[in-house]
């Protein structure tokens, strides 16, 4: 008895394992033969698109049918992305004249997969008009990451800056990492979204992380009439958001910022004054040169480092790093020599010489060079 | 355009089949034959075995570089007059191809007709040689 439901068993399982692999057998054969028939279909577009371009025509036999297919679009846009002038017109006359952006559109609405709405997010991205900002905005809500970083995308290809807050509350709910590509698309916004995240950093309501990421952006895009709220930011309680706002000051900041950099040498977090020194150096002020010259004695390697990197770049800055060289301080003069061969210094220095046109201070300054390089090898 | 008795022979190379397609077809339209690559290390390789009149490459690849190439073909005394396409859009790549011997440098985004007058310019003088 026992020994007859035993055999059933193991029968029922290798008839069950038989029929698993017939289904595992049967679903790769399948995907097999759409992947191939896909790679046809691409093959055939790739061509017809090219023949289009090289005669300058639209052919209206064929094109219809083939209005409806992703891969269609797909292969589209990647042409539009290479030609430009009259070709790029003659795909964008197809790309309407075939109502390709509302096929896109029903695609990014109505797809089940999240894979086929991001495809669809990314093509209506690169192709839409302000038609479809409404379809983008919504996008942004969509429940699959990559759609919801496509519609931005797409809206900052279209100009739509009033967007930005949106983008911005958006980045208060995502994931870290989704935050971060939301934030790369907002640098795209540019210059006309710089009041709405100044705007929303003012009113304290964003929270940590996407305040932080909000002051890089502005860094990113580097309008000035963002100074003022970062110039505040510096005194921010928290050192992250100081270290932010020290970054950004560099190419978002104005001479009306250069002092708040100056006092923020001397931060009690050291990243902070790394930061400011090397923002310094971006704003180009020769009134600078005497706070970096105390940043350059700093106890931290990377304050000492910045400073003497911004130091080259100033005017004036290249006879104070001499002075440093010639001190008495070894940490400050290592930063300075050193500086002062990466910056060119040295290297302009004794070309001028060589060529018979040197400058006031570029004897004192190769001969300290020289004496720096001796020391070196006496010791 | 003829070199000689045979047809202008170019080496196009870039691993977008949209790209590689379309500027075939752009060409053989000169009556230009047009050798395709998608992988640079064997552009390179064809390029030092085989007698071309012209070569577009782009500089982004698998396999190899388009500077790379150039790097290769210049240690190898290998002389293509050389146009580079990229949609890369960084001075210090374009300078680096043009000091490394590229004769053009084309962006992608670029327009069909434009690529072939310049293709054209490149060609002409080797074959009047």
């Amino acid at each position: 008895m026992t020994h007859t439901v035993l055999t059933r068993l193991v029968a029922a399982a290798a008839l069950l394992a038989v029929a698993l692999m017939f289904a595992l057998f049967v679903v790769k054969t399948v995907n097999h033969q759409r992947r191939r028939w896909q790679g046809v279909r691409r093959a055939h577009y790739v061509a017809a698109i090219g023949e289009i371009l090289s005669r300058g025509a639209i052919p209206a036999k064929d094109l219809e049918s083939w209005a409806a297919d992703p891969i269609f679009h797909e292969v589209l846009v990647e042409y539009i992305g290479i030609v430009a002038g009259s070709e790029g017109e003659t795909l964008e006359d197809l790309v309407d004249s075939l109502g390709l952006r509302l096929h896109m559109t029903r695609r990014l609405r109505r797809a089940r997969t999240s894979l086929a709405r991001a495809a669809a997010a990314a093509l209506l991205a690169r192709v839409a008009t302000p038609t479809e900002e409404q379809v983008l905005i919504e996008a942004l809500h969509d429940q699959a990451a990559e759609v919801r970083i496509e519609a931005a995308r797409g809206l900052a290809r279209l100009g739509s800056w009033q967007v930005a807050v949106q983008v911005l509350d958006q980045m208060t709910r995502e994931q870290p990492w989704v935050a971060a590509r939301l934030a790369d698309r907002l640098v795209e916004f540019g210059k006309k979204a710089v009041p709405v995240m100044v705007e929303a950093l003012g009113t304290n309501d964003l929270p940590h992380e996407t305040a932080i990421l909000t002051v890089r952006v502005l860094g990113l895009i580097g309008d000035t009439s963002a100074g003022p709220i970062l110039a505040a930011l510096l005194s921010s309680d928290d050192p992250e958001m100081r270290v932010a706002a020290a970054s950004a000051l560099g190419t978002a900041g104005g001479p009306d910022e250069t002092p708040v950099l100056e006092r923020a040498l001397h931060d009690p977090n050291w990243p902070v004054r790394a930061r400011a020194a090397a923002s310094l150096g971006k704003h180009g002020s020769p009134a600078s040169v005497q706070p970096l010259v105390g940043a350059i004695t700093d106890d931290v390697w990377w304050v000492r480092q910045n400073a003497a990197e911004s130091l080259a770049a100033l005017p004036g800055g290249v006879a104070a790093l001499v002075d440093i060289a010639t001190g008495t301080d070894a940490y400050a003069r290592d930063a300075a020599l050193l500086h002062l061969g990466l910056s060119g210094s040295i290297r302009r220095a004794r070309d001028r010489v060589d060529g018979g046109t040197p400058r006031p201070d570029d004897d004192r300054l190769l001969a300290v060079v020289d004496l720096a390089a001796e020391l070196e090898g006496a010791s | 355009m003829e070199t000689g008795s045979r047809p202008v022979r170019v080496l196009v190379a870039d691993d977008a089949p949209t790209v590689t397609g379309l500027i075939r077809r752009g060409l053989e339209a000169l009556d230009w034959e047009v050798v395709v690559f998608g992988d640079g290390a064997e552009a390179c390789q064809a390029g030092m075995s085989d007698r071309w009149d012209l070569a577009l490459i782009d500089h982004l690849m698998p396999g190899m570089l388009g500077a790379e190439i150039l790097a290769m073909w210049r240690n190898e005394a290998v002389s293509i007059p050389t146009i580079v396409l990229s949609g890369v859009d960084d001075d210090e790549i374009t300078l680096l191809c043009l000091e490394l011997g590229a004769v053009d440098f084309i962006r992608k985004p670029f327009n069909l007709a434009e690529l072939r007058m310049r293709a054209r310019l490149h060609v002409r003088p080797r074959a009047a040689a």
